[in-house]
């Protein structure tokens, strides 16, 4: 597996940039369409046909915003992405500007971020006395600026509708779509809402064209992902993978030992078992927005089922009873289990509840809260009824 | 910020108008207006909830509402510093619970309460981004990572004097 290693590296700003406003809108967004670029956020819609919606749509006030919410249980590359090169972001979101017709773009940083609030803030001036923000942008007559948004501790507004409502001043409660933010987001105004990492790929692709890009990654998985490794591991921290790494070869990298089991995805993922770990880390076989989480011998199955469930639990917002009531379900269940109290007819039961809430709940957070559960009752089951 | 245990309308509204001078009255300015307030208060109360909303044209309860709904916009007495201890799955398998059992011993009151002179609010945190030096916990806005229960104490006692 080549080292592929260019998210987090300096870029010397400002180029791809300038080479954008050398090409015409549409051609930016038919080579980012054409590398296969899908969201690092964790749906992996592809993002060049995100951007030629976002610029179809007529208005003349349009919103770039960056999701830098990264609430799902195990990931901080989004952190590590903003420690260490904002700069990159900050010109990603320049160029989808440019090419989407808009003035203004907003960062959406989690609450639990606010420490790097200022920082950035710094950098955003400094490239506004670049000129590579603000008015006239290097001459080029195209405008636009960007300012951070602080979240206040709610997971669910990491899913795009909850985040626009949250922006807009209100509750972070997620809406059913259609339609979609691309063309009535904030303030009923088109708006292309992409994660942190998926900002970092566009000056590279602008730079380098998608050929370049096409040649990293497996079939329909194009590119690299940044993958956060926690948990039971020698060397936790961010890892930068072409798509199609095998688990067990990101396991060797990280240094785990005695694995017993292996979380891809955060509490939304499924839990996988040894017997799984020549799969591969893709959109098309297990796909992640950059969590993994890996457990050795040691650990017990229904630990990791509570404390996935009471998070699902606490950041549910309530307003669908699937999800409100079906999480509360789920933890209740864990209880049994823990106690030696589950039957087959209530795991039954609990599969068909699973399925219901994977059906009627409005977002993603109820649609995913049972997968690690149902993972772990699909790999472990004897574990649990032991 | 200073312990307070009551806070005056004056100083509400001396610190909103100073809040307001660099914020405009727009809508989408709320949660910013009210972070500020939690930044010099520590929570938000009444008579923060029926200023806001005279400046923001919103009904009080409107404004109540919204922060209601966000775990880091307390609406009811809460300390100067909010110690919030991560106590998802990463952190969880780095001893999490043996962290909040420290400062617990450390503060003289339990997991989501407040201590009698209002200095500390002892709360629980879902994964704060930082797993790769878990355990980790925030006190207000700072970050606190691979924590010990030793150095965890160590770190409340500096805030003792603050
Ligand atoms: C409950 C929930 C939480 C989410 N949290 C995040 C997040 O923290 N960061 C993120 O980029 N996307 C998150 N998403 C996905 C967003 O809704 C959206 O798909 C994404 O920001 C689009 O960006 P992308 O296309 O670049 O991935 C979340 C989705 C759900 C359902
Ligand atoms: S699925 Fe859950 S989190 Fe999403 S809108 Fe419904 S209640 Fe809220
Ligand atoms: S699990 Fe504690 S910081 Fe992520």
């Amino acid at each position: 597996m080549p080292a592929a290693g260019f998210i987090l590296e300096k870029i010397k700003q400002g180029e791809a940039l300038k080479k954008a406003f050398e090409i015409n809108r549409a051609e930016i967004t038919d080579i980012i369409k054409d590398s296969g670029l899908k969201g690092r956020g964790g749906a992996g819609f592809p993002t060049g046909l995100k951007m030629y919606l976002c610029g179809a749509a007529a208005d003349t006030v349009k919103y770039v915003v960056c999701n830098a919410d990264e609430g799902e249980p195990g990931t901080f590359k989004d952190r590590v992405i903003l420690e260490t090169i904002p700069e990159k972001v900050f010109e990603g979101m320049t160029i989808t500007a440019y090419v989407i017709g808009s003035r203004e773009g907003i960062v959406y940083l989690r609450g639990e971020y606010a420490y790097l609030k200022s920082e950035l803030e710094n950098v955003l001036k400094e490239m506004r006395k670049n000129n590579m923000l603000g008015e006239n942008i290097l001459g080029k007559g195209f405008s636009f600026d960007i300012r951070i948004a602080l979240g206040a501790g709610a997971y669910v507004c990491g899913e795009e509708t909850a985040l626009i409502e949250s922006l807009e001043g209100k509750r972070g409660e997620a809406k059913n779509k259609p339609p979609f933010p691309v063309s009535s987001g904030l303030f009923g105004h088109p708006t292309l809402v992409s994660n942190v990492e998926t900002f970092c790929n566009i000056p590279h692709i602008v730079d380098k064209g998608s050929l370049w890009f096409k040649n990293m990654g497996s079939g329909k998985s194009t590119g690299t992902k940044l993958i956060s490794v926690s948990g039971d591991v020698k060397k936790p921290g961010v890892y930068e993978i072409t798509f199609g790494m095998k688990v067990k070869d990101l396991l060797k990298l990280a240094g785990a030992e005695e694995t017993k089991a292996v979380d891809i995805g955060g509490a939304s993922g499924i839990i996988i078992p040894e017997l799984q770990f020549e799969r591969e880390i893709s959109f098309e076989d297990i796909p992640t927005g950059g969590s993994i989480i890996v457990f050795d011998k040691t650990r017990k199955m229904a630990d990791i089922m509570e404390n996935f469930m009471e998070f699902f639990l606490d950041e549910s917002c309530g307003q669908c009873t699937p999800c409100r009531e079906g999480t509360k379900y789920f933890v209740d269940a864990v209880e049994k289990i823990k106690n030696r109290k589950i039957t087959e007819q209530d795991l039954k039961n609990l599969r068909d509840i699973s399925d219901c809430m994977k059906i009627t709940s409005k977002c993603g957070l109820g649609q995913a809260s049972t997968n690690a559960f149902i993972s772990i009752l699909d790999n472990f089951k004897d574990e649990l009824l032991s | 910020m200073t312990v307070l245990s009551k806070i005056s309308k004056k100083e509400i509204i001396n610190e909103l108008d100073n809040i307001l001078s660099g914020v405009s009255l727009d809508r989408g300015n709320l949660l910013c207006v009210l972070e500020s307030l939690v930044g010099k208060f520590g929570y938000l109360n009444d008579t923060m909830a029926v200023e806001v909303g005279r400046r923001f044209s919103m009904d009080p309860n409107e404004v109540y509402s919204v922060a209601s709904f966000y775990a880091f916009l307390p609406v009811k007495k809460s300390g100067k510093y909010k110690i919030r201890v991560c106590r998802t799955i990463s952190c969880k398998l780095k001893n999490a619970d043996g962290i909040v059992k420290a400062i617990e011993e450390e503060i003289g009151v339990k997991f989501g309460n407040t201590t009698k002179d209002m200095r500390f609010t002892l709360e629980r945190a879902n994964c704060l981004g930082m797993c790769d030096k878990a355990p980790a916990m925030l006190i207000n806005d700072k970050v606190y990572t691979e924590l010990t229960p030793e150095k965890a104490k160590e770190i409340i006692k500096s805030y003792k004097n603050k």
